[in-house]
């Protein structure tokens, strides 16, 4: 075949992109170090990126990246098993085997370079691997390439993983892949059962952490700690490039077992080692999880503009902000029949016909504050917005505080204008349908009815209620003294 | 259970969501099959029937009645008997 016959036949249609006049991948961004992005000229939340301590715009850490290059210069140029292997990168192995509790780790360029080398050198075509059916393209593509007998099972279905070992006992080798969080989905595997599973059944586990390592457990250090699993005999994998604000991945276990990888991983061998100021960077990262010093939430509040008013409303179609009873109202089958806009109109007509408008008596902090025809009440955290629930603007960079937002004056002029708003992505004009009340770490909210609260898109129950901000999950990390 | 119930029953534990599933379902179109649910098919099927599916059989498996079309005349048909 001519190379311009073979090039037709490695065409991407990009008409669709190109009829709709957007193309969502590959856009061109700028990031500032207050974690700012501009696409296009416009500043933008950045909501999509795995920043999620962010400490990608950390001093501790940008400052250990400048002076690991100017200590070390840009790259050792060469592959960890002759020349590359920096001093730097065998602190990293150590620090990163330490936190997740683990004998030793092995640094890769990358985690994707980890889990595709991985599999290929652990497995063949006698063997067989068990792997959750939404596993990350890394794992699916090591697996492949090992030539191993797979077995998918469901998605986090320890039932369906039974019946897969247990018609895999006549395999000589014999594994069980998933990942810890599932990144699309937020699911978190059961891995606590998995791996008692394996232990029944011979099997070996394999967990990638790349979601979990820096978020998961009381204090960051992954899905071990957070499934309170000791003496972990399985491989671990993990991303350096999420939580951990930098570029490589690790692949941890038992030292034997390390030792092996070093030496018969094609993929970690033979590729240019992991450049000293990521090296140092992620070592500082660690560090800083390990001490428990970096905000959480700092991702979404250092992109405050100070300066700017405006109230900005974040909504999605599940739940579009508007509290539970009539989220839940909204969520309804009526939706699924009528599509979004006409579904939800006519499920918050009913809601709006069938509660009477109540007077909330709202606690902030120990402030009380009195609000009269209230038809719903959400409550949420700043760092937690997806569910819908509006922040302003100039919510200082450290504010973990819970955020109220009632639903007042419901009418059906109200409604129309919301929705039609809310579905053209426009904020919600202040006035219309929504009230805010402020925020504080502790909220006492009393009803003249029962009124249903909200609370990150899930129900806290009926009022009289008390919503408090939760010390393990957002004290997890906290300033250096 | 007749063979038809039988592979519908397999494709019904085996997929992520619960679909309604006759022969005329399309694995890919109608029950959101892709490449990895495929095998987890193609796996119970082997269990159930003690039988290993040759791996050029799979991409002509797009339809339940196919699936079933497979079974009776490659896999569950009983030996001719020789002449």
């Amino acid at each position: 075949m001519k190379s311009s016959d073979l090039y037709k036949t490695l065409r991407t249609d990009l008409s669709l992109a190109d009829r709709a006049g957007f193309n969502p991948y590959y856009r061109k961004m700028l990031r500032d170090m207050q974690g700012k992005l501009t696409v296009d000229g416009k500043v933008f939340f950045d909501l999509a990126s795995n920043d999620y301590l962010g400490l990608a715009t950390n001093p501790r850490v940008t400052t250990a990246m400048l002076e690991a290059t100017a200590a070390f210069g840009a790259s050792f140029c060469g592959t960890p098993i002759a020349a590359g292997y920096a001093q730097v990168i065998a602190e990293l192995e150590d620090a990163a085997a330490a936190m997740v509790g683990l004998e030793s780790a092995v640094v890769f360029p990358s985690c994707y370079q980890a889990n595709t080398s991985l599999f290929p050198s652990i497995a063949n075509s006698n063997d067989t691997i068990i792997v959750d059916h939404d596993a990350h393209a890394s794992l699916v593509g090591g697996i492949k390439a090992s030539g191993a007998r797979i077995r998918p099972f469901l998605h986090n279905n320890v039932n369906h993983l039974e019946k897969q070992l247990a018609a895999s006992q006549d395999q000589r080798r014999l594994f069980v892949v998933t990942e810890s969080v599932f990144s699309t989905q937020g699911s978190i595997a059961p891995l606590d059962i998995m791996v008692n599973l394996c232990n029944r059944y011979g099997a070996t586990p394999i967990i990638d952490d790349s979601h979990g390592i820096g978020v998961l457990g009381k204090n960051g250090r992954g899905i071990l700690e957070y499934k309170d699993i000791h003496d972990f005999d399985g491989i671990y994998t993990a991303s350096l490039g999420k939580a951990l604000a930098n570029a490589g991945g690790i692949v941890a276990g038992k030292k034997e077992f390390i030792e092996y990888v070093r030496y018969n991983c094609p993929g970690l061998m033979y590729s240019t080692a992991l450049v000293p100021a990521s090296a140092a960077g992620a070592l500082a990262a660690i560090a800083a999880v390990n001490v428990g010093k970096i905000e959480l939430g700092i991702a979404f509040s250092q992109q405050v503009d100070s300066a700017a008013k405006k109230t900005i409303f974040f909504g999605c179609c599940a739940n579009i902000g508007l509290g539970a009873s009539l989220a839940r109202a909204a969520n309804g089958g009526i939706r699924r029949y009528l599509g979004d806009t006409a579904g939800t109109f006519l499920s918050l007509l009913g809601v709006a016909m069938r509660y009477r408008a109540a007077t909330v008596s709202v606690t902030i902090d120990g402030h009380v504050r009195t609000v009269k025809r209230i038809s719903d009440i959400a409550v949420g955290k700043t760092r937690h917005i997806a569910s819908g629930i509006k922040v302003y603007h100039e919510l200082s960079k450290i504010d973990k505080r819970l955020y109220v937002v009632t639903v007042a004056n419901l009418s059906l002029f109200n409604i129309v204008a919301a929705l039609r708003r809310f579905y053209s992505g426009k904020p919600i004009p202040s006035g219309c349908t929504y009230l805010s009340l402020g925020y504080g770490s502790r909220i006492e909210i009393s009803c003249s009815t029962p009124l249903e609260i909200e609370c990150d898109g899930d129900s806290a129950g009926f009022c009289p209620c008390v919503i408090s901000t939760a010390p393990d999950s957002l004290d997890l990390i906290t300033e250096v003294p | 259970m007749d063979l038809e119930s039988k592979v519908i029953e397999l494709i019904e534990a085996n997929t992520e969501k619960e679909y309604s599933v006759s022969l005329e379902s399309d694995l890919q179109n109608d029950l959101g099959v892709d490449s990895f649910g495929t095998i987890m098919i193609v796996n119970a099927i082997e269990d159930a029937f003690d039988i290993v599916v040759e791996e050029t059989d799979i991409p002509a498996m797009a339809k339940v009645s196919d699936i079933v079309s497979l079974l009776q005349t490659k896999y569950l048909s009983p030996p001719k008997e020789q002449s």
